[in-house]
C-alpha cells in the first residue's frame, strides 16, 4: 500500500459553492462571509489517504473479485473492463479536523458550518482526484493508466456491503477510520473508491 | 570536459540556445514494448531502438542526447525486483547514450521520479531520497553522462532532493524540470517561479519545465520563470495537450503546428529546447529550423529578494512583509511541552493562527534547553511547511541547526539571523551560500552593537564587503535595524529609523523586531504602532511581529497605502472591503429587509427602533420576522434563494429573537417542541444539525439527541418532553428502515407527537410507507412541513 500522510488537494472555490447549493457568480456580502470560512477551512483541513494496486479477476457476468474477493456488481463489472488489476484509494479528513463543523453548527452558526462541510467534502473527494492523478503519471511511462472513472460501495448496483471489503483491502483503519454495522464510515468525510488499472 | 563546438555544456548556454532531443517512453512503446514493461529493463535488451532514436535525433540536430534511465533509481526499479541494479543499469545506459553522441552531443544522464513522496506527503525521509538519487547518479557520471538531467518531477521537495543529491555526488553540471498541469502548478501545488527559485537555491544550474502540456500552455509559464530565474531555461514540451483513447495518451500537435510554439518560448527565455511525449526526429528538425539564428534570453544575475514555500514565492520589496513570530517557545509553556515531547501541533495551530491573520512567513524558533532543537526543528518544519503553505523564517543561534534546517526546508528560507561579528560570518555565510538562503543581517560587530547609525552604518558596509566577496548578492540580504528599547535610551529609535533610511537608500531590504522598542513602557501597543508606521515611512521591508495584533497590522496596511507603497490601494481595500462585509454592513432599510440579507449585525438595532416607535414586541414577531422568514422560504422555492441565502436569513432572524427574548421575555409565545435525531446505525449529520438549527431560529424548542440515536431513546425522550414532532434523519438505505421502527415504537406508546421524516435517500414514498406524518425533501421543506404539522395541532 501506498501511504499519503498528507494531500496538499485544494477544492476549488466554485465547487465549494455548487456543494453548497450556490451559484458563484454573484457577490454579496454572504459571498464574502463564506471566502472567509473557505479561507478558515484551507487552514484548518487536511486529508490523508491509502492507495494500492490489487490483482483483478472478472469471475462471470457482473462478477469480479480483488484480492480474492468476490464482488458483485454489474456495473463495476464494467467499469473495470478487461483491466487486470484494480487500484483502490481512501481518503480521509481527520475527526479533530470535521469536528469544527459540529461546534461551528452548535454555536449557531450555519452558514460557517454549511461552508465547512462541503469544503470538508470537496476536499476529501479532491484527495481521490490527486490520488488517481498521481498514479496516472507513474503509470504513464510503462503505457498504462487508469480508467477515467471511480466506482464506490452505495453508488449504482455495488452495494453498500462491499464497503466493508473496500475498508479491509485499503487498510483504511490506517488512517484512523471505523466502520459500523451499517457499513458507514467515521469520520463523516471518509471516501473509498476503486478504479480499473488498464 | 566534453566541448561542442568548442564549448562546454554551460559554455554553450551563454552562447546558443541548445537543442534538446524528443521523447524516449513513447517511440519504445511504439515500437513493441508492452504495457507495464520495466523501459529500462526493455532499452537493456532492445539497444537498437534507443541507437535508431538517438541516431535519428543526432541527425535533427539534437546537441543533447539524454539517457534512457529515467525510472532507473532504487525505489522504481524495486516494482520489477530489480533495485539491486541500479549501477549497472545506470551505467550501461549512459555508456550507450554517450557512444551514440561521441563529440557530437552532450549527454543527459537522466534521473525522474522515485514514484515515492517524501515527508509529510509520503513516508519517504529527506536522508533516504537522497541517498536514493545519489546511488543513480553517480552510476551515471561513471557511464559517461555530461550533465544531470532531472525531468518531469511532480513534487518539489523530491526535486530538491534529487538536486542536492547530484551536488554532493558528482562534480557535473545539473538541470532541474518540473511538470505543471494545466493549472499552471505542479501536481502538489507549487507554482512555477516558487519552483525555479527553490530549485536554483538548491543549487540547480538550469531550471525548467516539461511534459504535462504542449508548447501553447508552456509560453505564460516560461515567462513567469524568466522573470525571476538566474540560470538558464530549460523547455520540453509534449506534442500538445495527451488525449486518452483506448486507455493510452495519444499527441495530436504535428510538427508543422508544435514549431510555430518554438519562437514565442525561445523569446519568453527558453535557453534548452526539445520535446517531451509524443515527440520524435521530425520534431526535432522543426525545432532545429526554428532556432537557427536565435540569440539566447539572457537570465537575471542573482536571484529577487524572495523566500519560497511548498506553493508560492513572497518578495520582499513588492509590499510589506509580516514575519509572523508566534513559534518560539520563550513565554509558551504549552509549545515548549509540545517541543519536548515531539509532537509537533501546537506549532502547527500557531502556525494556521498566524497565516489565519496575515502573516506572509512564519519565524521558526525551537530552542528550550530541554528540548533537541535540530530535531525539533526539523519536526516543525516537516509538520508546518506543507500544511501553512508558508515560507519559513529559520531562527536559531547554532549553524547546525540552521543547517539542518535549510537542507530539509522544501522552499528557499530566511536565516534568522547573521551577525556581523567575523566568527558569525565565518560559520554562516558557507551555509547560506550553499542553500541560497536570505539571511538577515544584524549590524552588530566584533566591538558589540554600533550605539548610533553612523556606527551600524559602518559595520553593515564592512560587513558586506565580505559578504559580497563571496558572490552573495545585496538581493539576499534583509538589514536589522536593530530596535533597542526607547525607555533605556530616548535616542534608539531615531538613530534605527535612520539607519533604514541610509539602508533603502543603498538599495538593502530592511527588517525590524518592533516590539522590542517599547519594553518595560505601559500601552506598548501604541509606541510599536507609531513605530512601525515611522519605520514603514523610512522603507521597511518587513517586520518580525505578532500578526494577531489587528490594530497594528490594521495600521500598517493604513501605512502602505499612504506611503504609496500599496499600488491602487489594493491591499487596504483587500483588507478594509472585507471588514466591512463581517463587521460594519451596510444599514438594512427595514426588519424584513435586514432578515432577507442576513445582515445579523443590525438587526437589532432595527428591532429596537421599531419598539421605540410603537410597535409591540409581538406585532415584530408577528408582522416583521416570521413574514421576512416566509418570504425567503418562498424565494428558497422559487430558486431566486439557495441554502446558504436561507441560513443566513434564520441566522439573522436568531439575532432579532435573541434580542426579543433577553430585553422582553413576555414577547414570544409557547414555542413548539421538536425532538430531532439520526437514527440508530447512522453517523451523518451535517443536514439533520441544519434542520436544526432552521427550527431553532424559526422559533421551534428544538432537543437535538444526535445521531446513531436507538429508537427507544428517541422515543422515551419526546414522551418525557410531550413533543409537538419528532425529526427523524437518516442517509442511507441501510438505515433508514431504522425510521420506521421509531415511528413503530412511538405509536405503541401513545405519543401525540407528529413525525417527520427526511435523509439523503428518503423520498416521499417511503415516508408514507412507513407511516410518517410529513416528509422533507431539505431543510427548508423541514420548516415549512414543522408549520404545517404544528398549525394542525393548535
Amino acid at each position: 500500500m501506498e501511504d499519503y500522510p498528507y494531500i496538499p488537494a485544494v477544492p476549488r472555490r466554485e465547487a465549494v459553492l455548487r456543494r453548497m447549493g450556490m451559484k458563484p457568480a454573484e457577490l454579496s456580502d454572504m459571498d464574502r462571509e463564506i471566502d472567509g470560512f473557505l479561507r478558515y477551512a484551507q487552514a484548518q483541513f487536511s486529508v490523508s489517504g491509502r492507495a494500492g494496486v490489487f490483482r483483478l479477476e472478472h469471475t462471470g457476468a457482473g462478477r469480479v473479485r480483488i484480492a480474492g474477493e468476490e464482488i458483485e456488481s454489474a456495473q463495476l463489472s464494467r467499469l473495470l473492463g478487461t483491466c487486470a488489476e484494480a487500484y483502490i484509494m481512501c481518503a480521509a479528513v481527520p475527526e479533530r479536523e470535521t469536528r469544527l463543523i459540529g461546534e461551528a453548527l452548535a454555536r449557531g452558526e450555519g452558514l460557517k458550518a454549511l461552508a465547512l462541510d462541503a469544503y470538508a467534502s470537496e476536499l476529501a473527494d479532491g484527495a481521490l482526484d490527486y490520488l488517481m492523478e498521481k498514479k496516472n503519471i507513474m503509470l504513464k511511462r510503462t503505457g498504462r493508466s487508469l480508467t477515467a472513472k471511480r466506482f464506490s460501495a452505495g453508488y449504482g448496483d455495488l452495494d453498500i456491503k462491499y464497503q466493508k471489503v473496500l475498508y479491509e483491502l485499503s487498510g483504511m483503519s490506517g488512517l484512523g477510520v471505523r466502520i459500523n454495522d451499517k457499513y458507514l464510515l467515521t469520520p463523516e468525510k471518509s471516501v473509498i473508491a476503486i478504479a480499473g488499472v488498464r | 570536459m566534453k566541448k561542442i563546438d568548442g564549448l562546454t555544456f554551460l559554455e554553450y548556454l551563454k552562447e546558443r540556445i541548445l537543442l534538446l532531443d524528443g521523447a524516449t517512453g513513447t517511440f519504445l512503446l511504439k515500437n513493441g514494448m508492452k504495457p507495464g514493461v520495466c523501459p529500462e529493463s526493455f532499452a537493456l535488451e532492445n539497444p537498437h531502438l534507443i541507437i535508431e532514436l538517438q541516431r535519428g535525433y543526432l541527425q535533427a540536430g539534437s546537441k543533447v542526447l539524454s539517457s534512457a534511465t529515467f525510472g532507473a533509481n532504487a525505489a522504481k526499479l524495486g516494482e520489477f525486483g530489480l533495485s539491486g541494479r541500479v549501477g549497472e543499469y545506470n551505467m550501461r545506459l549512459a555508456e550507450l547514450t554517450a557512444d551514440i553522441a561521441g563529440n557530437r552531443a552532450f549527454v543527459g544522464g537522466n534521473v525522474g521520479t522515485t514514484g515515492r513522496f517524501l515527508r509529510p506527503l509520503g513516508d519517504l525521509s529527506f536522508d533516504d531520497a537522497v541517498a536514493v538519487y545519489k546511488e543513480q547518479i553517480k552510476a551515471l557520471e561513471d557511464g559517461g553522462a555530461d550533465f544531470i538531467l532531472i525531468e518531469t518531477m511532480i513534487d518539489i521537495q523530491e526535486a530538491r532532493a534529487a538536486v542536492i543529491a547530484a551536488k554532493e555526488c558528482c562534480s557535473l553540471p545539473v538541470v532541474a524540470s518540473m511538470t505543471f498541469e494545466r493549472d499552471g502548478r505542479t501536481l502538489t501545488g507549487t507554482s512555477p517561479a516558487a519552483a525555479a527559485i527553490t530549485l536554483i537555491s538548491a543549487g540547480a544550474d538550469a531550471v525548467g519545465l516539461n511534459c504535462s502540456t504542449g508548447p501553447a500552455e508552456m509560453v505564460p509559464l516560461v515567462k513567469s520563470i524568466k522573470e525571476v530565474s538566474s540560470v538558464p531555461l530549460y523547455v520540453k514540451p509534449n506534442a500538445g495537450l495527451p488525449r486518452i483513447e483506448n486507455g493510452a495518451a495519444r499527441f495530436d500537435l504535428p510538427p508543422g503546428e508544435f514549431r510555430k510554439y518554438v519562437k514565442p518560448l525561445c523569446e519568453a527565455g527558453a535557453n534548452l529546447i526539445g520535446g517531451c511525449c509524443g515527440t520524435d526526429p521530425s520534431y526535432i528538425k522543426a525545432v532545429a529550423e526554428e532556432i537557427e539564428g536565435l540569440k539566447p534570453i539572457p537570465w537575471r544575475g542573482a536571484l529577487p529578494p524572495a523566500l519560497t514555500s511548498v506553493s508560492d514565492a513572497v518578495y520582499f520589496g513588492a509590499g510589506f512583509r509580516v514575519i509572523g513570530e508566534r513559534i518560539n517557545p520563550t513565554g509558551k509553556p504549552k509549545l515548549k511541552e509540545s517541543l519536548k515531547n515531539a509532537d509537533y501541533y501546537e506549532a502547527l495551530d500557531l502556525a494556521l493562527e498566524q497565516k489565519e491573520s496575515g502573516a506572509h512567513i512564519l519565524d521558526i524558533n525551537t530552542g528550550t534547553p530541554e528540548t533537541d532543537e535540530k530535531k525539533a526543528m526539523e519536526g516543525v518544519i516537516e509538520t508546518v511547511a506543507m500544511k501553512s503553505k508558508l515560507p519559513l523564517s529559520i531562527d536559531s543561534s547554532k549553524p547546525e541547526v540552521i543547517e539542518r534546517a535549510l537542507r530539509v526546508c522544501p522552499g528557499r528560507a530566511l536565516v534568522n539571523s547573521v551577525s556581523a561579528k567575523s566568527e558569525s560570518l565565518e560559520r554562516l555565510l558557507p551555509v547560506v551560500k550553499r542553500y541560497k538562503a536570505m539571511f538577515i543581517l544584524l549590524p552588530v560587530g566584533d566591538e558589540g552593537i554600533p550605539h548610533d547609525s553612523k556606527g551600524r552604518i559602518g559595520v553593515i558596509e564592512k560587513a558586506f564587503a565580505r559578504i559580497e566577496a563571496e558572490g552573495i548578492s545585496k538581493e539576499d540580504i534583509l538589514v536589522d535595524g536593530l530596535v533597542m528599547a526607547v525607555s533605556a535610551d530616548a535616542g534608539a529609535a531615531a538613530e534605527t529609523l535612520k539607519t533604514l533610511e541610509w539602508c533603502s537608500a543603498n538599495g538593502f531590504k530592511t527588517v525590524l523586531g518592533i516590539s522590542n522598542g517599547s519594553f518595560g513602557l505601559p500601552q506598548r501597543w501604541l509606541l510599536n504602532s507609531a513605530y512601525l508606521v515611522m519605520a514603514i515611512e523610512k522603507g521597511l521591508s518587513a517586520a518580525i511581529m505578532n500578526p494577531g495584533e489587528n490594530l497594528i497590522c490594521d495600521i500598517y496596511h493604513a501605512a502602505e497605502a499612504l506611503t504609496g507603497r500599496d499600488e491602487g490601494f489594493a491591499r487596504y481595500m483587500s483588507r478594509f472591503a472585507q471588514a466591512s462585509g463581517g463587521n460594519a454592513q451596510p444599514a438594512a432599510s427595514s426588519v424584513e429587509d435586514a432578515v432577507l440579507n442576513g445582515k445579523k449585525n443590525v438587526i437589532a438595532s432595527l428591532v429596537e427602533k421599531e419598539i421605540a416607535s410603537g410597535v409591540k414586541p409581538n406585532e415584530v414577531i408577528d408582522n416583521m420576522l416570521i413574514p421576512a422568514l416566509k418570504k425567503a422560504g418562498d424565494l428558497y422555492e422559487q430558486k431566486v434563494f439557495f441554502l446558504p441565502h436561507l441560513i443566513y436569513s434564520a441566522e439573522a432572524a436568531r439575532a432579532a429573537f435573541e434580542y426579543l427574548e433577553k430585553q422582553y421575555p413576555a414577547s414570544q409565545d409557547a414555542k413548539k417542541k421538536v425532538v430531532i435525531a439520526t437514527v440508530r446505525g447512522d453517523v451523518h449529520d451535517i443536514g439533520k444539525n441544519l434542520v436544526a438549527m432552521l427550527l431553532r431560529n424559526h422559533g421551534f424548542n428544538v432537543t437535538d439527541l444526535g445521531k446513531d440515536v436507538p429508537a427507544e431513546t428517541i422515543v422515551g425522550e419526546a414522551q418525557k418532553l410531550d413533543a409537538d414532532i419528532i425529526g427523524l434523519s437518516a442517509l442511507l438505505t441501510t438505515t433508514a428502515a431504522e425510521m420506521g421502527e421509531v415511528i413503530r415504537l412511538a405509536r405503541d406508546k401513545g405519543l401525540r407527537a407528529k413525525i417527520m421524516v427526511g435523509g439523503a435517500v428518503v423520498t416521499e414514498k417511503y415516508a408514507r410507507s412507513i407511516g410518517a406524518d410529513a416528509y422533507a425533501a431539505d431543510a427548508a421543506g423541514a420548516v415549512r412541513e414543522a408549520r404545517r404539522l404544528t398549525e394542525t395541532t393548535e
